[in-house]
């Protein structure tokens, strides 16, 4: 499913490249959900990932000559959009007692968000999704994106930004934390 | 000010979407610039011929050679890589390459030095001879590459403009260091390694601007 989607966004922008106006408003709009529940993940509140979102595509629109259609859609993507964050994190001062610097040196809230991140994570019982939203959010990303949306290591490893080992050491980190916050012995 | 929803603007960028032509791979830019330097390196060979291959049965001079060649390909990958977003793991392994390959050079060169012993003597007029001649060589790559960069997505095109241009210095140093037959050590530092490293630095530092509008360009 989620080759099926790469493989969608890989043609929509290689026809966007082309000039066809609906392939890339529909590219676009699928986009729209995917970049709000990834900015999302990474700030705390809803007004700031608007902004970034809308600045991750006018990035997007002014690189779009940087994509090469025999390449993966995804990494340029989420390139894009983790420099837009780390933009918007930059540009708001953030007292460094704030963040901490994750694997990948992409500042990161300690606090949870405010609100579930992804479209996902609404489906989880209460306690879980409570569980995850303590987790720091360098684990709750690696674990909302393997076992919540279920992407393979590989793909969200891409989409993170980290290697695959990185990221299956956040993503072991953080089901150790959630079996301890849900009153299970860690394996 | 109010702001525009999302959605409007997804409508207005596609609404305005013109055909791009997309970036050349990677491959083709790392054939044009090799290209270049290629045919720069043999036309110079043709006229000064090539001494400083003979000495390198000296481990030294060998070793300036294979540093300043890890310096040049890092420095060619990191620069490529940086145009395409996607691309980081790349550029960290260029940009990696690149010092080690410059550190490995310094590092040959106080062998050198150990080697020739401390009174060695060389004409400094000699030493910037081939730093002008380095520096020659390594100007039609790094345009080349420089060109490519302002062409790219480049989040900082000062650094941008630095990894090219020390590439590009390690282009032509490579070429005047197989053509130099001088083999002492402060020669081969301030003529091969360091002057080198010094002169990307200053076209570093006059290209930045050039860079910064071919950025706000794009963004514009």
């Amino acid at each position: 499913m989620l080759g099926e989607r790469e493989g969608r966004w890989r043609s929509l922008m290689t026809a966007a490249q082309a000039g066809d106006a609906a392939a890339y408003d529909a590219l676009l709009r699928e986009l729209l959900p995917h970049l709000r529940g990834f900015v999302h993940r990474r700030l705390f509140d809803r007004e700031a990932v608007e902004d970034v979102v809308q600045t991750i595509f006018l990035s997007l629109h002014r690189a779009r000559h940087t994509y090469r259609s025999e390449r993966p859609f995804g990494p340029w993507l989420h390139a894009i959009a983790r420099n837009a964050v780390v933009d918007q994190l930059r540009a708001r001062g953030r007292r460094p007692q704030e963040l901490s610097l994750g694997d990948d040196g992409v500042p990161e809230p300690r606090a949870p968000l405010a609100e579930p991140p992804a479209e996902g994570v609404a489906s989880l019982s209460p306690e879980l999704a409570g569980a995850l939203a303590e987790l720091p959010s360098s684990q709750r990303e690696a674990v909302e994106l393997i076992h919540v949306e279920g992407l393979s290591v590989a793909e969200a490893a891409a989409q993170v930004g980290v290697s695959r080992g990185a990221l299956k050491v956040r993503a072991h980190r953080g089901y150790k934390a959630l079996r301890a916050r849900l009153g299970r012995a860690p394996a | 000010m109010t702001r525009p929803s999302t959605e409007s603007l997804l409508a207005e960028l596609a609404r305005d979407v013109e055909p791009v032509r997309p970036i050349p791979p990677l491959r083709a830019g790392a054939l044009a610039i090799l290209g270049v330097w290629g045919a720069g390196a043999a036309l110079y060979w043709s006229f000064m011929g090539t001494p400083g291959l003979e000495g390198l049965a000296d481990p030294n001079r060998r070793g300036i050679a294979a540093a300043l060649a890890v310096a040049a390909a890092g420095g060619l990958a990191a620069t490529l890589a940086r145009a395409v977003p996607g691309r980081e793991r790349t550029e960290r392994l260029g940009a990696a390459g690149l010092a080690a390959g410059f550190l490995l050079a310094v590092f040959a060169v106080g062998g050198a030095w150990i080697a020739t012993g401390a009174s060695d003597g060389g004409s400094p007029s000699l030493a910037f001879a081939c730093l002008g001649r380095a520096a020659l060589l390594a100007l039609a790559p790094a345009l080349l590459a420089l060109g490519w960069l302002v062409r790219a997505w480049d989040v900082r095109p000062a650094v941008g403009g630095l990894v090219a241009s020390l590439m590009a210095a390690a282009l032509g140093a490579l070429v005047v260091h197989t053509s130099c037959a001088q083999a002492e050590a402060s020669h081969m530092l301030v003529g091969h390694v360091v002057g080198p490293v010094a002169v990307a630095g200053l076209l570093a530092l006059l290209v930045a601007p050039w860079l910064r509008f071919g950025r706000a360009r794009l963004r514009a």
